[in-house]
């Protein structure tokens, strides 16, 4: 029977080391075909040598270790590494996958590798839906926007969304008006909703989105037309009359 | 429509009549004033207090027995009525004062013109009645100059005493009262300060360490040790120099900017054992800036972005600089810490999260109120960078020179 193959891919050179010399202890028939330092190389490694076993750390440059899991996951059985992803183990143990833990321990690693020399005959199990799980866990909770990536001038800034005063929709663009300046987005104000917190950011015409920090008072023209007067800035902004019950008096 | 109400109900209608009068006055009120009200309606009516009225009336009475002794032309119901009516009204015109105070402030002359005119204008009447009823014609009466005497001097008397005891009490609560709310809004601020630089602290300590780091920190120095490189005891110390300034800086307001440049260099140096080749570092703080004041866990959030989101996602990775200037801006003093990275820049990272920076900036704002900035942009041709503007005078609250319990935290840099 022939030796069996493995590729190694994990960007930090000595816990790459660790881990061959550590299988080369626990499994000497094993035969590490390939190393790759990113999800590039371990995928290209991957097609040149169609190793049996892929060892991968989830957190790579480029592309993941899921990333790569999910391309090769059908075609050699994978064996995850990770130093500390709570949720990760959580979803190995759930989804019985392979996985070690970094700095990789031998007795640890014989245990592994126990299992996986058994599953070697059959062919790798199906990955996609865990790594489709993994995916999602290990994207980091979305807590709201606080930073627009913004063109000012030749520049892109992070503007804090605190900061903002109002968005106002424009043919294009979005501008997002700050106490001092002003600044272009491409996101159309419509997508911005999503990502705002409601409670502060009011939405008091269909192309403006006004911050209730920056708000120094509204104005009532007369029954149909009020205006939002604003604490930093001179101009005053429409408030259409779907939403104007937002400012009736408590 | 409805049978007529009883009598019951009549009075139940004015009790919700009198409920709706007093509702109104005290939500014309303040806070303050409410209280003074709800302390001075538990003392009347819990703690006897209404006794004082009795009292009153009891003195005044008494005032009126002497009274009818005396030669003048007044009876002892007359003048008990007369001697209770004056008492009262002068209690209820001191309790108006009392509580009403704010009211009189800035209208002291207006309250004394209109008070003497109307009093002028009530003795006037009430004489003309007077001597009609008496049968005497109070024209001829009036130019009597005598009686117009006694008529103004009693007036006027009567004002002073009246606007005096106004102005008087109204001044002294007025100014009781904008001291102390002048007091308690001081006070709701700086809790409300405390609490919020105390929560965004703890979250910085939340995110301080991290386990990943940790974990691949030891795991490369284990490697290193079995392999029995020398770079093994370099990194743990490393590790140990990076964790010291790591854990009672936490407990502290403020660092020096040395102290957290030393810690960013171990963390730099820490990361360039574990990503040779791919991670270049140079921390360049000029000695005489060394002993600046910095809030704490700043410096390093900024170099741990760097390499996380700058060079640990790009397989060729980079180079972090973290450097310290003191300049000028818009005419003050700044001190700026920046720390910049040649790594992967805005493209690849998410911003929108950032809890890092958004701690950063909340903690700035508390702290400096608003006289210190984080700015981020992106760096040419790629990369990020992250800018700390600092007012250069402040010298920071907390630092070790001070007191922290007699300077808090949060008090205002001098201006």
């Amino acid at each position: 029977m022939d030796r069996p193959t493995a590729l190694i891919a994990e960007d930090e050179p000595l816990m790459r080391e660790r881990l061959k010399e550590k299988l080369a202890d626990v499994w000497p028939e094993l035969a590490v075909v390939a190393e790759a330092a990113d999800g590039d190389e371990a995928l290209a490694a991957f097609h040149a040598q169609r190793p049996r076993v892929a060892f991968l750390d989830i957190r790579m440059p480029g592309r993941s270790g899921l990333d790569v899991a999910a391309e090769i996951g059908g075609a050699c059985h994978v064996v995850f590494i990770t130093a500390y992803d709570q949720y990760a183990l959580k979803a190995f143990e759930a989804g019985a996958a392979d996985y070690l833990l970094k700095p990789v321990d031998g007795e640890r690693l014989a245990v592994a590798v126990e299992r996986i020399r058994k599953k070697l005959a059959d062919p790798p199990a199906d990955l996609s839906a865990l790594v489709a799980e993994l995916r999602a866990s290990l994207r980091a909770p979305v807590a709201g926007l606080k930073w627009i990536k913004a063109a000012v001038g030749k520049q892109v800034k992070l503007i804090a969304v605190d900061d903002v005063v109002y968005f106002q929709a424009d043919t294009k663009y979005t501008r997002v008006v700050l106490a001092a300046g002003e600044a272009l987005i491409r996101t159309p104000l419509r997508e911005l909703v999503a990502g705002l917190d409601p409670a502060r950011f009011w939405q008091v015409h269909r192309g403006t989105i006004v911050n209730l920090d920056a708000v120094a008072s509204v104005l009532r023209e007369d029954a149909e037309r009020q205006f939002i007067v604003l604490k930093a800035r001179p101009e005053k902004l429409p408030i259409s009359r779907q939403f104007t019950h937002l400012f009736k008096q408590m | 429509m409805h049978d007529a109400p009883p009598s019951s109900t009549v009075l139940a209608r004015w009790r919700k009549r009198y409920a709706g009068f007093s509702d109104r006055v005290m939500c014309s009120l303040s806070d303050l004033e409410r209280q003074d009200v709800r302390a001075f309606d538990h003392w009347f009516y819990r703690q006897r207090g209404w006794r004082w009225a009795i009292a009153l009336c009891a003195v005044a009475t008494l005032a009126a027995v002497g009274a009818s002794r005396l030669p003048i032309d007044m009876a002892f119901g007359e003048a008990a009525l007369l001697f209770n009516f004056f008492a009262f009204l002068l209690a209820w015109v001191g309790l108006t004062a009392w509580f009403g105070f704010r009211k009189f402030q800035g209208k002291m002359l207006r309250t004394v013109v209109v008070t003497i005119a109307l009093a002028l204008l009530g003795a006037g009447v009430g004489a003309t009645i007077a001597s009609l009823a008496r049968g005497r014609d109070p024209l001829v009466w009036f130019t009597n100059g005598s009686t117009l005497r006694h008529i103004v001097t009693a007036v006027l008397a009567f004002g002073f005493l009246y606007t005096g005891v106004v102005a008087t009490i109204a001044t002294l609560r007025n100014r009781q009262y904008v001291a102390r709310s002048a007091r308690l809004e001081a006070e709701a601020r700086q809790s409300e300060l405390k609490r919020r630089l105390a929560e965004s602290q703890l979250r910085m300590m939340q995110l301080q360490i991290e386990p990943h780091f940790l974990f691949n920190t030891l795991g490369s120095a284990q490697q290193l040790a079995e392999k029995g490189a020398p770079d093994a005891a370099r990194l743990l110390a490393q590790l140990i120099r990076f964790l010291r300034a790591a854990t009672p800086a936490l407990r502290e307001n403020t660092t020096t900017l040395g102290a957290d440049a030393a810690q960013a260099s171990a963390y730099l140096a820490i990361m360039q054992t574990r990503l040779p080749r791919r991670l270049e570092y140079r921390v360049d703080v000029p000695p005489a800036l060394a002993d600046r004041a910095l809030p704490p866990g700043m410096l390093i959030t900024l170099v741990e972005n760097a390499i996380k989101h700058g060079i640990e996602p790009t397989p060729a990775g980079g180079t972090v600089t973290v450097s310290a200037r003191e300049s000028e801006r818009d005419g003050a003093r700044v001190l700026v810490v920046t720390v910049a990275d040649t790594g992967a820049g805005l493209g690849a990272g998410a911003p929108g999260q950032g809890i890092g920076l958004a701690n950063i900036r909340e903690r700035l704002a508390l702290i400096y109120s608003g006289r210190a900035a984080l700015e981020l942009e992106e760096n040419a041709p790629h990369g990020f960078v992250a800018r700390l503007a600092l007012p250069a005078d402040a010298s920071l609250p907390g630092a070790p020179s001070g007191d922290p319990t007699t300077t808090p935290p949060w008090t205002d840099p001098p201006r």
